[in-house]
Order: C-alpha cells, then sequence, then structure tokens
C-alpha cells in the first residue's frame, strides 16, 4: 500500500456458498489503485471480474482480507454507510445500462444527484454539461427505450459522471456495443479521467478497451496472475 | 420528498396496472363508505323515529309489564308513585296504561291493546290532541294507518270494545275513531289502540293507574326514587341496534370481498415488483440509495395508489354520496313486514368520521400489503440484486 492509493486490497477472499462446499471467487488478492488510474481486470469468463469490482464498490463484502476505499474499510460499513459512500464518492457503469426505463434521459442523470441533495438551480447546469460531454444534448427529452445502444451506455456514463466520483468501476461497459460505440465511450472514458483525474477501473475481454488501458491486471481463477502497466499507453496518456 | 417524487413516477408508468388497482381500491372506499353511511343512517332514523312515537328518552315500567307477553298486562299496573307528579306536572313525564281488550271492527273479533295516554302530552310526537270526540258521551280513540287498514275503520267510525275491568268484570262500550296517523314505527300502530288516559283509567275502573311511564330526559334516573323499573334508552333501542349491526355484518361480507381483492391486486403488484425490478432495485443502490430507502419506495408506490384511489373516489362518488345525502335512497319493501320502525326513504349518514375512517382502515391495510412482500429490500446485497437474485 502506498502513500498515494486510494483503493487497496490486501489477502481478500470472497467465497460463494455452492451446495454443501465453498467456491473461491477470489483468493488471495492484493492490490493498490492510486488516485488517476485507468486500470482494466481482463480475464477469462468466471474469472472472478465482477466480483472484485463489487467488493471494490461497496456492492459485496469480502468474505476475507480488508478493503479500504478512500480510507474506509469496506467490510466494517454498514448498509447506509456504504450508500452513502456510493453517493458521493463511487460511480458505476454495467455491462447493461441500467437506465430506468421510465425516466427521461435528464431524469435518469439527476437522480444520482437528487440523492445527493443537490440544489435544484446547480442540478440543472450539471446535467446540461454532463450531456454535452457524452454528446446527448439533444437526446435529454427522450426515454432510454428511444436510444440506441452506444447512446443509453452514453447516458449511463452521463449519469456516474454529473457527480464527479473519485472512483468510477465500469464492469464490461462496451460488452454490448458495436466498435465504433465502444471507441467513442472508451475516449470520452479517457477524456473524463484526464480532466478530472477520476480513477477508473474496468473489467473486460474486449481487445479494444484493452488498447486504452494503462494498467491491465490479470485475473485467473480468482486469482491476480499478472499486473502489468501497457507502456505503449502510459506514454500517449 | 425524492421517494414521491420516484414513487409517482414509477405507478404512473405503470399504467393500465395501476388504474386497475386503483380502480378495486377506489370501488372498495365507495362499498365501505356507501354500506357503512346507509346502516348509519339507518340506525339513525330508526332511533330517531322510535324516540319520537315510542320510547322517550327511558321509560319507567311497573315490575310484572312485559312488552313481549300481553297476557300479563292485566296485572302491571298500579298508582302512579308520588314522586313521579311533580315531573309528570313539569310535562317531563308521561304515564301510559295498558288493557288488554277485543274489538269487533265488521263484527269479526280482533284483540288489541287499548293504551291510555294523556291527550295533552307532548313528549310524544303522537298526534293525542287529536282524540276528540264529535259527541260528548263516546270516547274518541286514535290509531295508525296500518291498523286502521287491517281493521278497516275510517275516521267517525265506532267500533265496539269489549275488556275486563280491574276487578274481573267484562264491560264493553263504543269508541269512536277521531284520528288516523302515520308513523314509521309498528310497534305504536299494529295492534293498538291510542285513547285518552282519563278515559281509559275510567273504564278500567282504576284511578291514577299506569303501566310505563315515558321520559322526557334521560336524567330521570337517578333523581327519581320509585319502585318501578327504570329501562334507559340504551336498553330499549338494543334490539334496534342489534339489527343494524347484524345488517351490518352482512353488508361488510361484501366489502370484505372488495377489500380482499384490493389487497391481493396490490399484494401481486408488489410480488411481481420485487421479481421484475430487481435489477432496478440493485440499480438505485448502486447509485447510492440506501436499502431502507429503496424499501421505502416500493412500500411507498403501493400506498399511493390507496391516496390515488381515495381521490378518484371523492370525483366519481362525492356526486353520488351527496346525491343519496339529499335525496335519499327509496326502498321499495318498507320495514313494516318486519315490524321494523324503517322509513320508506332513507337518508344515509355520511360523516367526517366515517369518510375519515374507512380512509385509514384502507390505508392501514394497505401499508400492510404494501409492505410485507418487498420487506427484504432492506436486506437485500446490492450486488446480488443486480445480478437478479
Ligand atoms: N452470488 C454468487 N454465488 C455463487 N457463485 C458466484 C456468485 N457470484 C459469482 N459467483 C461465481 O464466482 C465466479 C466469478 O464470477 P464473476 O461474475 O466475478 O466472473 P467474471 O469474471 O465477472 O465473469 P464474466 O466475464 O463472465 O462476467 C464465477 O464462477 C461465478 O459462478
Ligand atoms: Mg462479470
Amino acid at each position: 500500500m502506498t502513500e498515494r492509493s486510494i483503493i487497496s486490497l490486501d489477502q481478500v477472499d470472497k467465497v460463494f456458498p455452492v451446495g454443501d462446499g465453498k467456491f473461491y471467487a477470489l483468493k488471495q488478492i492484493d492490490l493498490n489503485f492510486e488516485e488517476g488510474e485507468f486500470a482494466g481486470l481482463v480475464g477469462p469468463s468466471g474469472s472472478g471480474k465482477t466480483t472484485l469490482l463489487n467488493v471494490i464498490g461497496a456492492l459485496d463484502k469480502p468474505s476475507r482480507g480488508r478493503v479500504s476505499v478512500l480510507g474506509q474499510d469496506v467490510s466494517q460499513l454498514r448498509a447506509k454507510e456504504s450508500a452513502h459512500l456510493r453517493s458521493e464518492k463511487l460511480g458505476f457503469i454495467f455491462q447493461t445500462h441500467n437506465l430506468l426505463p421510465v425516466y427521461t434521459v435528464y431524469e435518469n442523470i439527476e437522480l444520482p444527484l437528487l440523492l445527493l441533495r443537490t440544489p435544484a438551480s446547480e442540478r440543472k447546469k450539471m446535467i446540461m454539461e454532463t450531456l454535452e460531454w457524452v454528446g446527448l444534448t439533444d437526446k435529454w427529452k427522450s426515454k432510454p427505450n428511444k436510444l440506441s445502444g452506444g447512446q443509453c451506455q452514453r447516458a449511463a456514463i452521463a449519469r456516474v459522471m454529473v457527480k464527479r466520483p473519485q472512483i468510477v468501476l465500469a464492469d464490461e461497459p462496451t460488452a454490448n456495443l458495436d466498435a465504433e460505440n465502444s471507441h467513442m465511450i472508451l475516449k470520452t472514458m479517457k477524456k473524463l479521467n484526464q480532466e478530472l483525474k477520476t480513477t477508473f477501473i474496468f473489467s473486460t475481454h474486449d481487445e479494444k478497451v484493452i488498447q486504452y488501458l494503462v494498467r491491465k491486471i490479470t485475473l485467473t481463477d480468482g486469482k491476480v496472475t499478472q499486473d502489468e502497466i501497457v507502456n505503449k499507453l502510459k506514454e500517449s496518456r | 420528498m425524492i421517494l414521491f417524487r420516484l414513487a409517482f413516477r414509477n405507478i404512473k408508468a405503470a399504467g393500465l396496472r395501476t388504474w386497475l388497482n386503483t380502480f378495486v381500491i377506489s370501488l372498495t372506499f365507495f362499498a365501505i363508505i356507501f354500506l357503512q353511511g346507509m346502516y348509519n343512517g339507518m340506525y339513525e332514523q330508526m332511533v330517531r323515529v322510535r324516540i319520537d312515537d315510542e320510547l322517550g328518552h327511558g321509560q319507567y315500567w311497573h315490575k310484572n309489564y312485559d312488552p313481549f307477553d300481553p297476557l300479563t298486562l292485566e296485572e302491571s299496573h298500579a298508582p302512579l308513585p308520588s314522586a313521579i307528579q311533580p315531573y309528570i306536572q313539569k310535562k317531563e313525564a308521561v304515564p301510559v296504561l295498558m288493557v288488554p281488550a277485543a274489538i269487533y271492527p265488521q263484527g269479526r273479533l280482533q284483540s288489541v291493546v287499548l293504551k291510555g295516554i294523556p291527550s295533552n302530552q307532548t313528549i310524544l310526537k303522537l298526534p293525542t290532541s287529536e282524540m276528540q270526540s264529535s259527541m260528548q258521551e263516546i270516547i274518541p280513540i286514535m290509531m295508525g294507518e296500518r291498523m286502521a287498514k287491517q281493521t278497516d275503520l275510517a275516521i267517525g267510525d265506532t267500533v265496539t270494545a269489549r275488556w275486563r275491568t280491574n276487578d274481573g268484570a267484562f264491560d264493553a262500550l263504543e269508541l269512536e275513531l277521531a284520528h288516523i296517523f302515520k308513523t314509521d314505527v309498528p310497534a305504536v300502530d299494529f295492534g293498538q289502540i291510542w285513547l285518552p288516559l282519563e278515559h281509559l283509567q275510567q273504564m278500567f275502573d282504576v284511578s291514577d293507574h299506569a303501566t310505563i311511564i315515558i321520559m322526557q330526559q334521560e336524567a330521570g334516573k337517578q333523581q327519581i326514587n320509585i319502585q318501578w323499573d327504570f329501562h334507559s334508552l340504551e336498553t330499549l333501542l338494543a334490539d334496534t341496534k342489534q339489527f343494524v349491526q347484524s345488517k351490518n355484518a352482512g353488508g361488510s361480507i361484501f366489502f370484505s370481498l372488495l377489500l380482499f381483492l384490493a389487497m391481493i391486486a396490490i399484494l401481486d403488484t408488489q410480488a411481481l415488483s420485487i421479481f421484475k425490478r430487481r435489477k432496478e432495485i440493485g440499480t438505485l443502490m448502486a447509485l447510492g440509495m440506501t436499502p431502507e430507502k429503496v424499501l421505502g419506495l416500493f412500500t411507498l408506490e403501493g400506498v399511493m395508489q390507496g391516496f390515488f384511489a381515495a381521490f378518484v373516489t371523492a370525483i366519481w362518488g362525492g356526486p353520488i354520496f351527496w346525491y343519496m345525502n339529499k335525496y335519499g335512497i327509496r326502498f321499495s319493501v318498507s320495514g313494516d313486514q318486519y315490524g321494523l320502525a324503517l322509513s320508506e326513504i332513507l337518508y344515509p349518514a355520511y360523516t367526517f368520521n366515517l369518510f375519515a375512517g374507512a380512509f385509514m382502515f384502507v390505508m392501514v391495510l394497505l401499508v400492510i400489503v404494501s409492505y410485507w412482500p418487498v420487506r427484504h429490500i432492506s436486506r437485500l446485497l446490492p450486488s446480488d440484486a443486480l445480478r437478479g437474485r
């Protein structure tokens, strides 16, 4: 654990009960992430990528070990406290956009701000600004079912970015997108990473995504088997 | 506040489902209020007419008097206690003497009860002052419409009455029907002949005797120390109350069925939500909504439909309630055949308490059925919810 690390995992296990036995989805994970990282978790299906992101994001608790996020010990947090952590500091992007279908794009993006009790006067400005970033200004009134997959995913990114989280956890954000949209999304995220110093952690098997990574962490059967800085892209950073 | 906004949005988006739920809950509100209002109105009306025409506000009964046993009437009278006299003078009490008799309208025999009551009394609304004979020597009587119809007597007709005097001797006399009154209380009509008290006392050969004393005010009980049995208005009305309650129980079955339907509809919606909207629950939690708030949101969605329903009921039921309250409900069968003091037109009694009570009752149940199916949300792990488990 370094001084600058904002996320640290220390000997983390995640065990799921299966039938009579136990299944180790994560085994003895030791990882540190620093502010402003653009890191990816890669590995075959079932290797524990989603599980790891869930644990980091306080959506799930580690079975053993310590997970510290922004100085808070996630395994010790009560439901309400982890909700506050997520609301104030974290953002999630899922494989599917997970936009709420009955709300417009604008309202979906407004939701995190409502949860943060942001005053109405500031909300509008923040939302419109974020929509501009992701290039959806003209779609603010639309319901998600009127948008393309890529547009939905961009709206989901906007919903995360509008509150300027310190950490964004994205679980296969491009899995449902075509190449063009994938690149567009990744460029957007890269831009946010550079402009706002937001820490991004992805999970992915997508080669297109891997090109953008600065750090690539390989998981195999719940273990970290490789953790490397992808030099070429580090230069481009 | 955000929860209200979200809940409102969600149930609005649920469309048909919401309308159906609202419709059933609204019907339930309407049925409860309608039936309760009707029974309350029925009770109030029956109580009112019985106080007016029959009961006053409590009665003293001679200890032998039993309204269900006419055979004991001959032994059920005594001189008025002196303690009651001041009340009679002040017109706060009215004595009634009852004597069993037979009359012979058109030659047919019919048993009746002769009821003597001071013609200048003011406690009962019966028109006793109408008991004036056209001929000096003939005793004027009055009777209700039903009795007049049954005996086929008209005003001005005379009828022979035969009775046993206090010392056991038979006596007979012509009586003249001076007035026919209309009443909603069959008990003062069927088989009853009303005549001035002093005449009946003479005919029966007693002076100052009575069978019951009808009081103007309930307060009589504590103040008057006499050996007669006091029957409070409440005990006198017990059978009416029981009747309405049994009717009410019948009506309750009807609205309970609707209530049951409404609750099932909400239960079903809620149970379905928790299955179909797993991912939404997970997303809300990932966005930082506390599990309690998500639970609150889902519960609120159920409960809000109750508020909708109340509102909708006010819109379509309000005018109906208003109309019925103003013009009443006409019944094709009157209570007569059952001996009930029911009038033909019933005015339902809609009170604030009734509306508030029905609302509270339904809402409390709604909170329960809205909360129950979704209560485990607060224990749900966000990761499980997101995965759709
Ligand atoms: N709640 C759970 N109960 C039991 N087993 C689970 C649970 N969640 C995950 N697992 C198991 O843990 C392992 C890792 O799952 P995880 O979803 O993290 O994999 P992944 O790397 O994200 O895979 P993919 O690329 O397919 O999304 C899998 O074998 C999975 O079956
Ligand atoms: Mg996964």
